[in-house]
């Protein structure tokens, strides 16, 4: 590394100053925007932020492989899809995290979820709350995906009873009622 | 559940981060997209290290090339209409190869290629267009090659010591012909077999400077020179790009000590290389 020039680093500020979380007897302090409302944590350093969500009862982020390879611990953090098994809770600290939950009920359902009821797209269900998420946060970056979208966009979530057809023709059927739903002047 | 560990940091500045790296050594680990670390932290690990509020988030073409943020996540590379310009695209089409759409939603370049596993898909891409890995120890900003950043001497310092905060590639590689293949098991797989960076400088239907990157088959992504050597100076086509496929499957063979277990990996590298030369070409 000798051949090389040098530089005075730069001191550029970053986008925010979350500091430094020190945990005390054994527990950390986080804030985390969950589903629009800032919630207050107590989390132990190393647990995770897939576990943390549930313990606080976001039971819709469903535990698989807790290995980051199936997807169905999906959720938005900061607007993008984010598998929270692979987060530590403190690193949620000061950002937004939306689930399944932050999205419809069951009287009241996102029209994504809808869908995906409409197109049979579900059995055990055990997936879908990832499906949704990540079909949420590309339409929120293509309105109008084409199939070949749709199904790169699930190629991270998992499904061992379907073989996929219909949660794509969900994902389709989606980016209509969602355009359908703000053209009505709805929630998405 | 990781029991070890004590406290985050959140530093806003690479030279912040870069420092608390030089103070707490082997106690901290850095974590960004958080793909890669947070399953296998030492135990001796006590700080976590996250830098995904630095300020690394750029792509960017001024007069000395193009200029990757260490923090884009390699989904941004694989959409950036810029990159889907530069070398044909082969930066954004190798970012879109394997894995899935979360994984690369949320991994980073800097994880990526920071001490790269041989599955990793973007280290053959930069190897192949001569980038440089631009680094900081918190004291002072340095450069070096990029194949000298994941296999020199001090290649085990980065993440530790320095930490990344950039990727340079040069300006001339802008018109390259290149062409990034792949062959796994499945689109989304992690793992593959072989895969494969082909990149041409032409003038006049001659190649005057040729890039041949291979990774999976061996334990780092590498420059083949024996099949770059069969098309500097000839003409671009079939016979020189089958000579280049040849030449380097008999150096990868050579390199794997003719192992069993690397033979179908090899043999298909080989494959790959004709058929990314011959893309490259056509491109």
């Amino acid at each position: 590394m000798t051949k090389t020039r040098a530089k005075t680093v730069s001191k550029t500020k970053g986008r925010a100053g979350r500091g430094t979380l020190k945990a005390a007897d054994g527990v950390i302090a986080i804030t985390v925007n969950v589903n629009g409302r800032d919630l207050a944590m107590r989390v132990t350093p190393g647990e995770f932020l897939l576990d943390a969500l549930r313990r606080e009862g976001f039971k819709g982020v469903k535990k698989g492989c807790d290995n980051g390879d199936c997807g169905t611990c999906t959720i938005l953090l900061d607007g993008k899809p984010a598998l929270s098994c692979m987060l530590f809770a403190a690193q949620a600290h000061g950002r937004r995290v939306v689930t399944i939950e932050g999205l419809g009920t069951p009287d009241r359902p996102h029209p994504i979820q809808a869908a995906f009821v409409e197109a049979g797209a579900v059995q055990c269900g055990f997936c879908i709350p990832g499906m949704v998420l990540a079909t949420k946060a590309l339409l929120d970056e293509d309105p109008d995906p084409d199939e070949g979208a749709a199904r790169r966009a699930l190629d991270g979530n998992l499904c061992r009873c379907t073989g996929y057809v219909k949660q794509v023709e969900a994902v389709l059927l989606s980016a209509k009622k969602v355009k359908q739903a703000a053209r009505k002047g709805g929630r998405p | 559940m990781k029991n070890n560990i004590k406290q985050f940091c959140f530093p806003s500045t690479a030279k912040e981060a870069a420092g608390l790296m030089a103070r707490l050594g082997k106690a901290a680990v850095v974590v960004a997209g958080g793909t890669r670390h947070t399953r296998s932290i030492s135990p001796a690990v006590e700080t976590v290290i996250d830098i995904s509020d630095l300020p690394l988030r750029h792509i960017k073409a001024d007069a000395d090339g193009l200029r990757i943020g260490a923090l884009c996540t390699i989904s941004d590379l694989e959409k950036s209409p810029l990159l889907a310009k530069w070398a044909g695209g082969v930066i954004a089409k190798t970012a879109g190869m394997g894995s899935n759409a979360l994984a690369r939603g949320m991994g980073t370049v800097g994880g990526n290629v920071v001490r790269p596993h041989p599955y990793n898909n973007l280290p053959a891409a930069f190897l192949a267009l001569d980038a440089e890995a631009v680094f900081t120890d918190g004291r002072k900003e340095d450069k070096l090659p990029f194949a000298e950043m994941i296999a020199g001497a001090d290649t085990l310092l980065f993440g530790h010591k320095y930490l990344l905060t950039e990727l340079r590639v040069p300006a001339g590689t802008r018109s390259w012909r290149a062409c990034a293949m792949r062959l796994s098991l499945t689109k989304s797989s992690w793992s593959s077999y072989a895969q494969v960076v082909a990149a041409l400088d032409l003038r006049g239907g001659t190649v005057r400077k040729a890039a041949v990157a291979v990774s999976a088959v061996l334990p780092k992504a590498a420059r083949i020179a024996a099949a770059e050597r069969c098309l500097v100076g000839r003409p671009a086509g079939e016979l020189a790009s089958r000579e280049a496929a040849d030449a380097a499957a008999a150096a990868l063979s050579s390199l794997t000590a003719g192992a069993e277990s690397r033979a179908y990996g090899v043999r298909m590298a080989g494959v790959l290389v004709r058929r990314a030369l011959m893309e490259a070409i056509g491109s």
